[in-house]
């Protein structure tokens, strides 16, 4: 499995039994509750009144609180931050944790943002009301806040293969590069010897010096030819002539080289291409014994 | 030294995988100040944990970072240093890498967040 | 007595509403991280397309970044605190005050994924940016009802 990203970054609240009780307790109340709520209480056995009105978790209207800050420091000025007070409130919520002891099954109910920001909204309400003296903080205490998750998504096998397949190559050739100086099989490994090099050197040059070849002889045909072919002609026009020959023919000639020189690229490359697609085969093959040693004889053949 | 004080702002710094920071540093965030010290580690599988500590400790105490942003999984194996460090400045983000998506649920922050709600939670 | 009542009711209001704007910011400080991942990984992608075509990994890769023995130079891009939190700034680029263009590090003609992928990565700092703003609000909001949770206690 291998987690992905976070699809639904949506904040989660575990509804604890004493938020529900309470709701249940006030439901005469209550003139409307936001349908994933009422969803909720059905499934914890709650009953609703049939005229309440429920609402569409878009209805209600999520913004970000205004704080009153003068308020705020006001409040907190003669208070001193200690760490240790907040666990003291902390017994009873978590007594209240076990009172609710939930199934995995069960915990799929969640209230969302916007059933808290309703929440919210009702009990200004009641308060208003004097039905109850119950504040939002205190309902949500023995919640569990559920943080976004990531979504595990399994690996998919193809992709699995073949980085297997890669990481295995880059480990042959490692291994190959390290080995090279030592087993006398390898020391003579293509690439490094000086004919092969050379070999590789002369394709490029024969195609350079038949590009050069080529224009020289179209100058020469331009200079001397028609000049042979027509009869005398001055010769700042024999030049021209002969410039304007050498030009086409290098221009064509070029487009010829540039494509000759990409395909020879490809060629290079392709040996290696190769050698990578057989190495797996051969993987398996050492796969089995573990041994350096025998790695080392399974990979001799490649030399060859 | 008139020179220097006249940037104003403060400095990102990036504790990365070698993607993370090629990619922030294009972005110009980089710098290497007069003393030669860089405002960036490139972490790979051979960093040791306390060279990461130590690194995530000099950025700390250097007074021109903002901003430091961590990859999570090399956040993840300095955890207790991020845990300790609770003040505004510098801001320590814990950003995915490109291996690693996010994980809200290793964020410091919102781990104290949910502190909030069940502390128990955090022992077990 | 009314006057208590009333002033409880405030301080029980204040911390709803604390509670609430922390979830709002945790919803929206998930999202940032989202979208900053979102950004780095296609950067990221750029950044391989570009090794890809140039062949060899060691195209873009951290030999080409600045050591500690290499010269100095000036950040790009840094970061203001203002009032409503953090911005981003940029300088332009001028080689006599040390700022370097980071793109000439890699290559003198940098090619076009490598352009993209600069550009994906200063939408990763602009972001960078929203997101410690959030941090830093989350933080505070955190604190504030740390704090507040003492005085609830009392009344």
């Amino acid at each position: 499995m291998l987690k992905s990203t976070i699809v639904d970054p949506r904040v989660r609240l575990v509804p604890s039994k004493k938020l529900l009780e309470f709701l249940d307790s006030q439901k005469e109340y209550l003139p409307e509750v936001t349908e994933n709520l009422a969803k909720i209480m059905k499934q914890k056995g709650f009953t609703l009144p049939l005229n309440i009105q429920i609402i569409k978790d878009k209805e209600v209207v999520c913004k970000r609180p205004k704080i009153d800050h003068p308020l705020l420091k006001k409040l907190t000025e003669n208070i001193k931050f200690t760490s240790e007070k907040p666990l003291k409130n902390k017994p009873d919520s978590s007594k209240e944790k076990d009172n609710d002891e939930e199934t995995p099954n069960e915990k799929k109910n969640f209230l969302l943002l916007s059933d808290l920001h309703w929440l919210n909204n009702t009990l200004v309400e009641l308060r208003r009301q004097d039905h109850c003296q119950v504040f939002l903080h205190q309902l949500i205490d023995t919640c569990e806040l559920i943080l976004p998750e990531n979504e595990l998504k399994p690996r998919n096998p193809e992709l699995e293969a073949r980085c297997e397949r890669l990481r295995a190559e880059q480990h042959n050739r490692d291994y190959l590069k390290m080995t090279k100086n030592v087993d006398a099989g390898l020391k003579h490994y293509p690439e490094d010897t000086i004919s092969y090099q050379i070999k590789s050197l002369n394709k490029q040059i024969i195609a350079v010096v038949q590009f050069i070849f080529s224009v020289a002889a179209g100058f020469t045909f331009g200079f001397f030819g028609v000049n042979l072919m027509v009869g005398p002609l001055p010769f700042g026009f024999r030049i021209l002539l002969g410039v304007i020959v050498a030009l086409i023919i290098a221009l064509a000639e070029m487009y010829f080289l540039a494509k000759k020189l990409h395909e020879y690229d490809e060629v290079l490359d392709a040996p290696k291409r190769k050698q990578q697609a057989t190495t797996p085969v051969k993987r398996k093959v050492v796969a089995k014994p573990p041994t350096e040693g025998s790695q080392v004889q399974t990979l001799k053949p490649h030399a060859d | 030294m008139a020179l220097h004080s006249a940037i104003k702002g403060k400095l990102i710094s990036v504790i990365g995988d070698e993607d993370t920071c090629v990619g922030f540093l294009l972005g110009g965030v980089g710098e290497i100040n007069k003393n030669r010290h860089p405002n960036f580690m490139v972490v790979d599988k051979n960093t040791a944990v306390s060279e990461l500590e130590d690194c995530f400790k000099r950025f700390l105490k250097r007074d021109d970072i903002d901003i430091i942003l961590i990859n999570q999984n090399c956040a993840e194996l300095i955890r207790h240093v991020i845990d300790a460090h609770t003040s505004p400045v510098p801001a320590v983000l814990e950003i995915p890498s490109k291996d690693h998506p996010y994980d809200a649920s290793k964020d410091s922050i919102l781990r104290r967040a949910r502190g909030m709600f069940n502390p128990e939670d955090l022992v077990r | 007595m009314t006057a208590g009542t009333s002033e409880k009711e405030a301080a029980g209001q204040l911390l709803d509403n604390l509670y609430l704007d922390m979830f709002h910011l945790i919803e929206e400080h998930t999202q940032c991280r989202v979208n900053l991942e979102r950004s780095n990984a296609s950067g990221a992608i750029l950044l391989a397309r570009t090794r890809f075509q140039h062949g060899g990994s060691n195209s873009v890769s951290t030999a080409q970044i600045p050591t500690e023995n290499s010269a100095e130079f000036n950040a790009l891009c840094r970061v203001v605190d203002s009032e409503d939190g953090i911005c981003v700034e940029r300088q332009a680029v001028d080689k006599s005050k040390g700022y370097v263009e980071p793109l000439h590090w890699f290559s003198v003609l940098p090619p076009m994924s490598l352009r993209h992928a600069v550009s994906k990565f200063k939408d990763c700092i602009e972001l960078v940016a929203e997101s410690t703003n959030l941090q830093r609000q989350l933080g505070e909001a955190l604190d504030w009802i740390a704090k507040l949770r003492q005085i609830a206690l009392l009344n």
